[in-house]
């Protein structure tokens, strides 16, 4: 046998700080976590960071909101300014063009500030106006319909938004709840993992497609969509055409489950939690489930039968997402790359599986959402609910919230602007066929978990 | 198949440095986001779950920059095509070639 697994003596290190300068994982935690510091020093100070922070209040009328506007303006340009030279700075790092990269992402401030005023609406929720979905389908028909110039691509950086985003949402969860939800995350989130890999994986063998290609499309559906596929590509040593078919794939079920399980969901009256829980087990992608959880959560104030918070919903989504299955990609790709260098591949190639694999692909955005939860938490211990609610929440916890809903609704814009269905690369019928009966089990199996299984525990999901 | 099989196994059967030095290995996650149409809809070419992985432009494979094969060539080393030679750089020519081959 030709394979071996080993942390090869001679293969040069990669360079540590190579990786927190170039991958754009680091720099949302160093984003996320300055920002955090940064509430914190000010809160500190007896001052907030909310003054910058702005966000649009609720409005019944345009007088009502034009008075809003006049009197926040500054804010908002304040705001645009701040993330406009912290995200060119950082993006030049990762080797955008920062001409390009301010254009482009004037362009999303602008269009994300308008969505976020009418998701301010006190009549947003009753036309169905919920700020991600109205992002996301503003931004599809704009960039299939009316079109875009590529350059404008530079500042449409979907993944590195949500991971700034989920950075900034570890600030507002506490690490309680993800010590007592994690493991049930884990483990709901594992049975459908496995069950729906195997799924795709069989079935496409079954129709007779390529092992590798069976296995890129099987992590695509069971673990974290696009990401999953492409470590896994790398891992396996996939053909060049296998990643682009399990991204056309992930991508329009990815889309059709952003705007069908908030629906079915609500058809069900389920509660946030329950909901968020379902997502999290079910959509492939962390922003798309994203824009999903968010969008029910925002149901949960507007007198439609629905139980629960907002928070709820996206607590129980990123538990199950983030610490259910984000992190376990380098296991996948370890275990797969050891399968595929010992049997499939054991008499045409000598190459190793380092274990080393694991952390190499470990998404290490968690390891900021993970310690922003433990700074804010060991911030606010010690204070008393009367004391959270009066100070803590207001000068700490709401602007975190609002610049995280801004990351948020930057990338729910950019799914849409990027997505540009003509440019997707044809996934074939059997691809297609094995994928979609992944998906069916991975939905039923997700919803037979989270309201069945683990219902009450996610309805009641306490998140402060 | 048969041949191209053949190749690899006998590629593989000497040690040699690893991919990511190679002049045929391209891993610039720049050049990866326009060869994967789609991948920044839902992910990224800057992810860590990338790792250093890249795309062979003789295999035609995407595998890791720490895999090793005999076809290695090492990137810093002039190319024998005059060509790339008058041009002093080997990465860009041959990831123009390789784009319109593919």
């Amino acid at each position: 046998m030709n394979s071996s697994i080993s942390q090869n003596a001679s293969s040069p290190k990669p360079s540590i700080w190579k990786a927190f300068l170039s991958k754009e994982d680091w720099w949302a935690v160093w984003l996320g976590l300055g920002i955090v510091f940064l509430a914190y020093v000010f809160y500190l100070a007896g001052s907030s960071i909310s003054w910058i922070a702005v966000a649009p209040a609720k409005w019944s009328g345009f007088s009502d909101l034009g008075g809003q506007l006049a009197k926040n303006g500054i804010r908002y340009i304040a705001l645009l300014a701040g993330l406009l030279a912290l995200f060119t700075l950082i993006t030049s790092f990762i080797g955008q063009k920062p001409r390009d990269f301010i254009r482009s992402f004037l362009f999303i401030f602008f269009l994300s500030a308008i969505i976020y005023i009418i998701g301010s609406w006190d009549q947003a929720s009753k036309y169905n106006l919920e700020p991600p979905l109205l992002a996301l389908a503003l931004g599809l028909f704009i960039s299939n319909v009316i079109g875009l110039p590529k350059w404008l691509d530079a500042g449409f950086r979907v993944e590195f938004y949500i991971k700034l985003g989920i950075v900034l949402l570890g600030a507002t969860l506490p690490f309680t709840l993800i010590m007592w939800g994690g493991p049930i995350a884990i483990f709901q989130a594992s049975i459908v993992s496995i069950v729906t890999f195997l799924t795709i994986f069989f079935t496409a063998r079954k129709l007779g497609l390529d092992r590798r290609l069976a296995a890129v499309l099987g992590t695509g559906g069971a673990v974290c969509g696009v990401s999953a596929s492409i470590a896994v590509a790398g891992a396996v040593r996939a053909k060049k055409e296998d990643p682009p078919i399990a991204i056309s794939l992930v991508v329009f079920w990815a889309i059709v489950i952003i705007f069908v399980l908030p629906f079915v969901a609500r058809l069900l009256h389920l509660p946030t939690g329950v909901a968020g829980a379902w997502i999290g087990t079910s959509e492939f992608a962390d922003a798309a489930g994203l824009a999903a959880a968010q969008s029910y959560g925002g149901l949960a104030d507007s007198h439609l039968g629905i139980s629960g918070t907002a928070d709820q919903a996206l607590a129980s989504y990123t538990l199950i997402k983030v610490i259910g299955r984000d992190i376990w990609i380098g296991i996948w790709s370890f275990i797969l790359a050891l399968i595929s260098v010992t049997i499939w591949e054991r008499t045409e190639t000598n190459s190793k599986v380092q274990i080393g694999q694991i952390w190499w692909r470990f998404p290490k955005f968690v390891i900021g959402f993970l310690v922003a939860s433990v700074l804010t938490t060991l911030i606010v211990q010690g204070n008393s609910l009367e004391d959270y609610n009066a100070v803590v929440k207001p000068a700490l916890i709401t602007p975190i919230t609002s610049l995280r809903t801004w990351a948020f609704t930057f990338s729910f814009l950019s799914i849409g602007l990027t997505t540009r269905f003509k440019e997707l690369a044809n996934a074939g019928l059997k691809p297609f066929i094995a994928f979609t009966i992944g998906v069916i089990v991975n939905l039923i199996l997700g919803y037979f978990l989270s309201v069945a299984v683990f219902g009450d525990y996610w309805a009641n999901i306490i998140t402060n | 198949m048969m041949k191209r099989s053949r190749h690899i196994q006998w590629i593989a059967s000497k040690k040699t440095p690893q991919c990511k030095k190679c002049i045929f290995f391209e891993s610039d996650p720049a050049v990866i986001e326009k060869t994967f149409k789609g991948l920044t809809i839902l992910s990224s070419g800057y992810g860590s779950v990338r790792s250093d992985d890249g795309l062979c432009l003789i295999l035609n494979r995407y595998l890791s920059s720490r895999d090793s094969c005999g076809g290695y060539i090492a990137a810093d080393r002039r190319h024998t095509d005059p060509k790339v030679r008058q041009q002093g750089t080997h990465k860009l020519p041959l990831y123009h070639v390789y784009l319109h081959n593919y």
